[in-house]
């Protein structure tokens, strides 16, 4: 197992102690990001200044919240999102105040809390003829689900439909463990708090085990083991959380 | 003089349309048609509109002295508002579309030059090619220290200008934006072969994204961000000339 070192000397902030929740529109039809923060477990300097940035591949948006002497327990801050697109993630950062830019403190990637609990935000897009797939965006982005905004009903579709969870829920989450496996190189020990540990734990709770790691795409036997267990993660995802088989026949014989 | 309006979603649909016959037939020379720009079912009236004319649009700062002052008391409304800014691009598409030594139009694929897009994760991104939009917000967020991009002519990337543009993070950190102009910009001018070389442009994306993991990088001015660069950027540094 090979270990890794925080060498950049700054603390991580938990997001335990960040909140983020996307509220209704502004009278110009901007979405309004809901931040909380609880910084009074960590001993920033007073005077560092507090950050929080919402981004998705290269678009991002900034604000200043204050110096974190301020910061009372649980302070709110509603900030206008005009910049980012909703489905962003966001982070916080606590920067010395010598004028040298040096972080004291960042948290992980954080995602919105949704209003559906999910661990993959879905959005509505304009996707031609294809009805979904799943989005990566760049390395860092979370993974979101896309579907085609020409259906009406899609997202209640997605939430509601057992054919249409029976057919895609299984290949959502095998094309996600992919990626995070086989492309990213995941790995459940990283020191970081990435976003993908979120789908180790879950991939964990459904078919108990080690997380193979993929540390070389040349090695046949990493990549072979990979599969295997993406494929044991999905089968029984497929049958006891999805019940696939079973709704799909369901739907296919009320059809009939 | 005329009162600024906004598209409608069938505007919208017609100034597309209308991007594509020129692309199809660039020597046509067409405008956009009346009945797009002040009909009501392609247009609709703005609040407090400016009045515009038709004025010459070299460059950004052409369009940015102009359209400034003027929107300045709507800035608000109208700085995300996709319907104003689409009207915009049609009503000056004669002043702003690139054309070919021989004068013949010469339009980008993208609509984005423009039509700015609504409601969409990409659109993000690709506003920042509206030809009269990205001007006008470079000079509220960069003023006069980016006037090598301001110089520019109006319907013109080249590779700093495309850089900057297409990363809404380095557009919106003015340190990042002021630290590139001063590494690869002399006397108004480009320096050259700074775009693959060590130490050049791209090599400073890559360099700040490894430095992100231990500095607000885009949160900090120039001069610290000239502080904390490594060695192979010493010969692009201003003193180095």
């Amino acid at each position: 197992m090979l270990r890794r070192f925080n060498q950049t000397g700054r603390d991580r902030i938990h997001t335990e102690h960040v909140g983020v929740q996307l509220r209704s529109v502004d009278e110009q039809n901007v979405r309004i990001c809901e931040i909380t923060l609880d910084l009074s477990s960590y001993q920033f300097a007073p005077d560092s200044a507090v950050r929080v940035e919402a981004w998705r591949g290269n678009i991002s948006q900034r604000w200043d919240l204050g110096k974190a002497g301020e910061l009372g327990i649980g302070t709110r801050f509603d900030r206008p999102m005009n910049e980012a697109p909703e489905n962003s993630q966001f982070k916080v950062v606590v920067v010395a105040a010598d004028g040298t830019g040096k972080l004291l403190g960042a948290s992980t990637a954080i995602r919105p809390k949704m209003p559906v609990a999910s661990l993959i935000p879905l959005t509505p897009t304009d996707l031609g003829d294809e009805i979904w797939k799943v989005n990566f965006g760049d390395e860092s982005d979370l993974p979101e689900l896309l579907v085609n905004n020409k259906i009406e009903t899609i997202s209640e579709i997605v939430r509601n439909d057992d054919a249409f969870r029976a057919l895609v829920m299984p290949q959502v989450l095998r094309s996600v463990l992919t990626q995070i496996i086989m492309v990213l190189g995941g790995d459940e020990d990283d020191d970081e708090e990435r976003w993908y540990l979120d789908w180790f734990r879950l991939a964990k709770s459904i078919a108990p085990g080690d997380v193979p790691k993929v540390t070389d795409r040349t090695d046949l036997s990493q990549l072979e083991a990979a599969q295997e267990w993406i494929d044991r993660v999905v089968t029984v995802f497929a049958t006891t959380k999805v019940q696939a088989t079973e709704r799909y026949r369901s739907v296919v014989q009320d059809n009939s | 003089m005329t009162l600024a309006r906004t598209l409608t979603p069938d505007g919208f649909v017609l100034a597309r349309e209308f991007l594509a016959s020129v692309r199809a037939d660039p020597t046509a020379d067409a405008l956009p048609v009346d009945e797009l720009l002040f009909g009501g079912r392609y247009s609709a009236a703005l609040p407090r509109a400016p009045d515009l004319e038709r004025i010459a649009i070299n460059t950004r700062r052409d369009a940015a002295v102009y359209l400034g002052p003027r929107l300045e008391p709507i800035q608000r409304e109208i700085a995300d508002h996709a319907g104003f800014w689409s009207w915009l691009g049609m009503y000056y598409f004669a002043e702003t579309a690139p054309r070919d030594r021989n004068g013949v139009l010469k339009l980008s694929s993208l609509d984005e030059t423009f039509i700015v897009p609504v409601q969409e994760d990409r659109s993000y991104q690709r506003r920042y090619r509206h030809y009269l939009w990205s001007a006008w917000r470079l000079q509220q967020a960069h003023g006069a220290s980016a006037d090598f991009l301001l110089d520019e002519r109006i319907n013109s990337f080249g590779d700093i200008a495309d850089r900057v543009f297409s990363y809404s993070r380095i557009f919106n950190a003015n340190g990042i934006v002021q630290l590139i102009l001063r590494l690869y910009t002399v006397d108004g001018r480009q320096k050259p072969r700074f775009g693959r070389a060590p130490g050049g442009l791209r090599h400073l994306i890559r360099v700040l994204d490894q430095l992100e993991r231990t500095y607000d990088v885009y949160g900090m001015p120039a001069e610290a961000l000239m502080r904390i660069l490594p060695r192979e950027f010493d010969p692009w540094r201003p003193e180095a000339v």
